[in-house]
């Protein structure tokens, strides 16, 4: 399958009377993005904002950060969840407005392990990427009584019909570069490698909510899948259950995929992905394990793979699962993980602990910890909202401790800062024994 | 004007204190008030920007034959110095001298509030006690390596004095001290993944960050044999807890375990603190968790001879080796204690 993805790069985005590209400067205008709001019924207020690298701004409740982008060649844009109409995406043209991000914020407080923040200038934006450039922060606010199943859907819609919205705005400019993502021309000479992604986990699925994340469709349970590459960055995977370490701008960067694109025809030969998705029962993870392993073998012709998790422990002895199935197979593999804390070392911390997985990428420790001085402007949020991160915030609904006010000097972790880790491999850190 | 130079004060046994070997380790403590030995490199070392102001010598044998008194001792002699930084050895890999540095340099730090800093070889038996407590540097087996390790340790000192970084374990010289950072790299780690397999496919050298653990192998104990008579006790690392929260248990990472009564637990307010899955179906039932109701249909036909009432709660997620086996230690203790002969365990 062929995607060609053309980006254009913007300077600026600002607020305008109507939403345009003039100069550089992509122009918003905030009546086109309430009307989307207007069609979700359970949205009490929606305020749009711009946050710009440096700026004294923390945004909190952040559940995902998307890029712009559009389908240009005819396709559907995020089919089953932006239309009821299905295709199968990935391929055709797809325009990206490279130089900003969209933010979606909420407030939905029944579990504060669901949401992240991000800082826009300070210790931990130096290391960033959304601190980086300039934000569309969009915060759609629902009644106390509203269904949150309702209230989760309407938030991603809203930020992926906005998504769209601003990359057609651009359409009049050309791109600044086009790029051809395709694996279609077998090279069997060079080493064959493959990528598992497991999307997701259903054990923070709270009250029975089953994320939607397959082209708006639901698959707690699933078996193996095998999928497109340019299929999972297009269109065919979104995110709706809250920010875990991975947002839907990373999924349509997918840093692995596009390196695996990249060196297509050099150095391998890109055999394709598998989607998988966290077990919680063992038998299920026995069998999702083989069937991983002789897909990359027996499909795939794999002479490697690099397996990626969808959320914390459970997922990592999953994917731990998967490696050494794939090394029993002969195939090399290299799990992507992370270290569940911070006090300890790394000797006895990796969740792998089958032998025969001996090449590991950790990108990090969750619990980094930073202490982040007072902002002049809270997003996200009421003005007197609590910063309520994973260890002092709601549980289930229950909450367990006050916060620090949002707004003053707040403690967080690496693993709350949106940007700073990311479970499909787009962030920079490494977790090291001090 | 001269500008205040930092006040160091040094740690060193009777041998380094040029008093004896081991026909002189009964010695007790002595102080100098000026550089000794080893301290005399210290001192030019850092002879810009600190003074060594005294030399603390005590014989080995002394310090470890009364550990306790020696380190209150020890640390009084200290403390009248007055010093900014604390220098003990370092003891390379002699057993007694390494708990004596070890024991000095933690009891300084904590006492006095100063920075402090040691140096062993890794094996030295003391670095396991000793190594979260202060900065132990890591060197040789023998002390005629003093000069390399000593520009390491002055270094970190110096830093630590001014509140500077202090970088990674590796990279500096120390002894891990069991905390996990994050470093930036120069590339991401979808990057690294991708080139770290190719190098394993073309057999070339590549390295791991990570590796899997080898744990402990737990021999399960033998079987109950007759259930009928047996005394059972609930475990889990569910968390589900009173509403207030009495044992002060962690969403994750938590360090500590509560016990409560089962019908108690159920008559007032409770929740799930665990924040690694959703506690909708526990709460809905949450003999899910504790099959006590089953457990009580059993014993009262007579099959099972004594279910504990109360059940030990604690989180599982995110927490260290070291802390869950901390806490499984002394949850198991306590149900030996109450003559408990089996544990049905429920993990979430």
């Amino acid at each position: 399958m062929n995607l060609t993805v053309e980006t254009i790069q913007i300077v600026d985005l600002q607020f305008g009377a109507e939403t345009c590209f003039k100069d550089g400067i992509l122009y918003v205008c905030k009546d086109d993005i309430l009307a989307f709001a207007k069609k979700e019924p359970c949205f009490e207020t929606l305020k749009i904002d711009i946050a710009r690298p440096g700026d004294s701004t923390r945004i909190i409740n952040v559940v995902d950060v998307v890029q712009p982008r559009c389908k240009v060649s005819g396709n559907i844009d995020w089919p089953g969840v932006l239309s009821d109409d299905y295709e199968i995406a990935g391929s055709g043209v797809t325009r990206a407005v490279a130089g900003m991000g969209i933010v979606l914020c909420q407030n939905n407080t029944y579990w504060s392990r669901k949401w992240g923040s991000f800082d826009m200038s300070g210790e931990c934006a130096v290391i960033n990427p959304y601190a980086k450039m300039p934000q569309l922060v969009i915060e759609p606010m629902a009644a106390e009584a509203a269904d949150f199943r309702d209230y989760r859907e309407g938030v991603r819609r809203v930020g992926y019909k906005t998504s769209v919205l601003l990359a057609k705005a651009t359409m009049q400019a050309a791109a600044a570069e086009t790029e051809v993502l395709s694996n279609e021309t077998i090279y069997p000479e060079l080493p064959n490698i493959a990528y598992a992604y497991q999307i997701y986990s259903k054990q923070y699925d709270t009250q029975n909510y089953r994320e939607p994340m397959v082209y708006g469709n639901a698959i707690p349970d699933s078996l193996p899948l095998i999928m497109q590459p340019t299929e999972v960055m297009d269109g065919a995977i979104s995110l709706c259950g809250g920010f875990r370490c991975v947002t839907t701008y990373e999924i349509q960067n997918h840093p692995i995929i596009l390196e695996l694109m990249r060196r297509h025809g050099k150095e391998l030969n890109f055999a394709g992905v598998i989607i998988t998705v966290t077990s919680v029962e063992a038998k299920h993870r026995y069998l999702v394990s083989k069937m991983a392993a002789n897909l990359l073998k027996e499909e795939f012709h794999a002479d490697g793979v690099i397996i990626t998790k969808g959320v914390g422990g459970a997922s990592t002895l999953c994917i731990g699962a998967i490696a050494s199935e794939a090394e029993k197979l002969g195939i090399k593999a290299v799990p992507i993980i992370q270290i569940l804390n911070g006090k300890s070392n790394l000797d006895v911390e990796c969740l792998i602990s089958e032998q025969n997985v001996d090449s590991i990428v950790c990108s990090g420790t969750y619990y980094h910890n930073f202490t982040l001085p007072p902002v002049k402007t809270l997003l996200g949020g009421p003005q007197d909202a609590l910063y309520l991160s994973g260890d002092d915030g709601v549980i289930g609904g229950h909450k367990i401790a006050t916060g620090d006010p949002a707004i003053g000097q707040v403690r967080s972790t690496y693993m709350k800062q949106v940007g700073l880790m990311s479970q499909i491999g787009f962030s920079y850190g490494m977790a090291v024994d001090y | 004007m001269e500008n205040k130079k930092w006040r160091v004060v040094c740690y060193i046994n009777q041998f380094f204190g040029q008093i004896g070997g081991e026909e002189m380790a009964h010695v007790g403590f002595d102080v100098k008030n000026e550089a000794i030995g080893p301290a005399l490199l210290f001192q030019n070392l850092l002879k810009d920007e600190c003074e060594v102001v005294g030399t603390v010598i005590c014989g080995d044998n002394y310090f470890a034959e009364n550990t306790e008194k020696a380190v209150v001792e020890g640390v009084m002699l200290v403390k009248e110095l007055k010093p900014d930084l604390f220098i003990a050895g370092p003891a390379f890999n002699a057993g007694r001298y390494g708990i004596s540095c070890g024991n000095m340099a933690s009891a300084v730090g904590r006492e006095l509030g100063i920075p402090t800093v040691t140096g062993m070889y890794p094996e030295n038996p003391a670095v396991d006690l000793f190594r979260k407590d202060t900065h132990i540097v890591k060197t040789a087996i023998l002390s005629s390596q003093l000069r390399k390790a000593a520009p390491i340790m002055v270094s970190i000192g110096l830093r630590l004095l001014k509140g500077d970084h202090i970088g990674s374990a590796d990279k500096e010289g120390y002894i891990k001290r069991d905390i996990i950072l994050n470093e930036e790299q120069p590339q991401n780690a979808a990057w690294r993944a991708i080139e770290m397999v190719l190098n394993k496919i073309k057999g070339e050298p590549f390295t791991s960050e990570l590796l899997p653990p080898h744990f402990d192998e737990v021999q399960p104990a033998p079987p109950i044999g007759d259930s009928s008579k047996v005394k059972l006790a609930l475990v889990t690392d569910g968390g589900l807890i009173p509403e207030l929260n009495p044992d002060k248990l962690k969403p994750n990472g938590s360090t500590t375990w509560g016990c409560y009564n089962w019908d108690e637990l159920l008559a007032n307010k409770h929740f799930v603190i665990h924040s690694g899955y959703d506690g909708t179906w526990i709460l809905e039932n949450p003999n899910r968790l504790f099959p006590v109701d089953v457990l009580r249909e059993i014993q009262a036909d007579g099959k099972l001879g004594y279910l504990h009432p109360d059940v030990y709660v604690t989180c599982g997620n995110c927490a260290s080796v070291a802390a869950a086996k901390t806490k499984g230690e002394q949850v198991a203790q306590t149900l030996i204690d109450q003559g408990i002969e089996a544990v049905i365990l429920t993990s979430t």
